[in-house]
């Protein structure tokens, strides 16, 4: 029995391989004409050639590509239907034992299997290509379908070109009302800001100089707030430092002043000092000089400005008074007041490199 | 052949003839490439596997063009276009995708 089997697994092998390999070649490309072209024979007898020549050329492990094609194939179809099959019948019959026939045919085929089929699909897969690029079947199905393709080009082209040509035309609708509302509320404050101006414009050159000079006055008055140039006074805090152990450096007097401003102080002094955008604060061995002048104990700091908050601001736990006091044992009193003055001014700075320049805007009223 | 020299001609005609998208395609006309590529994707699949079928090629491309438009027509006039037009393409993106993947393990055989 296991002589048997041997042999007629000898037997059984070759033979389908080599017999329905044509067989399989046939059978795929009838298959083919029944589902594509039932109009040229001629062309489908010519496929199997086109099919076949290829293949081999291409590379060179095709001679095992056939053979592995045909066996799974082949095993596939002949074992649910046997008797189907013409040629099959005939080398299962000279083998005299059908059953074990048909069971080394299927064993050989795993250790086959997973490598040449895919190689076997991939040619198959590129042969077929070839074969429909090479054969352009006039069928009105093919001709719809090239038409079709076209329109796919066309319309893929045009969209292309009319997405790059982005503007409002593409948007869709949502964002277009989107659009339009910010349009319209930009429309509605620019329309704001010229009735603001047009008053401001009939005040200033129609019936009133009174309100134009006004205007102007209090402009000029806010540029000598700022620029320390004019006495101010209003509620604020005085600081008055004690520096006996003469500790106490500019560096020291700059973080009290960035403090105050931090905290919203509007107009600051040092001594006779008014403190302002160019003032100095140095070092030198005898004392502090604020704007190149020496400055006498004890240090007097006025700031006008919310006395609350400024006074809230020196006095925090690891603040500005608490440094002075451990770091450099300086005695420092914060009294808040309901009225500071503070009459020293600066020194107007040196404006000769300085002309306003021509599209400089007026200052808001 | 005949389908790849179609595309071409396509591309052509819209390339050299100056043409705008009328306004009430505009929000239809991508959506409609999507699916028509995905339409081109399924039948290039179809032609490596063995089973296309003209017929059923120009029956599925003109359909899922259809189809994806009157989606989108949909979705507009139910305030939800522009969602449900993220909806097909999201689809048509997958499907497209595995089409892709078939062709490729035809040609390359992985």
């Amino acid at each position: 029995m296991a002589k048997e089997s041997d042999v007629s697994a000898e037997d059984a092998v070759p033979d389908p391989v080599e017999a329905p390999g044509g067989d399989l070649e046939v059978s795929t490309t009838d298959s083919d004409t029944t589902d594509r072209d039932t109009e040229s024979p001629t062309q489908a007898e010519a496929a199997p050639e086109a099919e076949a020549a290829p293949e081999t050329e291409a590379e060179p492990i095709t001679e095992a590509a056939p053979e592995t094609e045909a066996a799974p194939e082949n095993v596939l179809g002949s074992q649910p239907e046997p008797g189907s099959d013409p040629e099959n019948p005939a080398p299962a019959g000279a083998s005299q034992s059908p059953p074990p026939a048909l069971e080394p045919k299927s064993h050989p085929q795993p250790e086959v299997d997973p490598e040449p089929t895919v190689v076997a699909a991939r040619l198959r897969g590129r042969a077929k290509l070839r074969a429909t690029f090479l054969r352009p079947r006039l069928t009105t199905g093919h001709i719809v379908g090239a038409l079709l393709c076209a329109l796919l080009g066309f319309a893929l082209v045009v969209q292309v070109r009319e997405t790059s040509q982005a503007g409002l035309s593409t948007l869709r609708e949502s964002d277009l009302v989107r659009v339009l509302n910010e349009v319209t509320q930009r429309n509605k404050r620019l329309q704001e800001e010229t009735v603001a101006l047009e008053n401001q414009r009939a005040q200033l050159g129609g019936s009133d100089p009174q309100a134009a000079l006004k205007q102007a006055r209090r402009q000029a008055q806010e540029v000598a707030i700022l620029a320390g140039s004019v006495a101010v006074q209003g509620p604020g805090i005085e600081v008055s430092i004690v520096d006996t152990s003469r500790q106490v450096r500019a560096d020291d007097l700059v973080d009290l002043i960035y403090e105050l401003r931090g905290a919203g102080a509007e107009s600051i002094s040092v001594n006779a000092a008014r403190v302002v955008t160019q003032t100095s604060f140095v070092d030198t061995p005898t004392a502090v000089e604020v704007d190149r002048s020496p400055i006498s104990q004890p240090y007097v700091i006025r700031a006008i400005g919310n006395a609350v908050s400024l006074a809230t601001a020196l006095e925090l736990p690891g603040g500005v008074q608490q440094r002075l006091r451990d770091d450099r044992h300086a005695q420092v009193s914060i009294t808040k007041q309901e009225l500071v003055r503070i009459d020293a001014v600066a020194a107007p700075g040196d404006s000769s490199a300085l002309t306003p320049s021509a599209s400089a805007g007026t200052l808001a009223p | 052949m005949l389908a790849l020299a179609g595309l071409i001609l396509g591309v052509l005609i819209g390339v050299f003839m100056p043409v705008g998208v009328p306004v009430w395609v505009q929000p239809y006309l991508p959506i409609a490439v999507v699916a028509a590529l995905d339409a081109s994707f399924g039948g290039l699949r179809a032609v490596l596997d063995g089973i296309f079928n003209d017929r059923v090629f120009v029956i599925s491309f003109v359909s899922n063009v259809i189809v994806a438009a009157l989606i989108v027509f949909l979705g507009d006039q139910l305030g939800v276009g522009s969602q449900l037009a993220t909806a097909v393409v999201v689809v048509l993106g997958i499907r497209i995708f595995s089409n892709a993947a078939a062709i490729r393990r035809h040609l390359f055989g992985a």
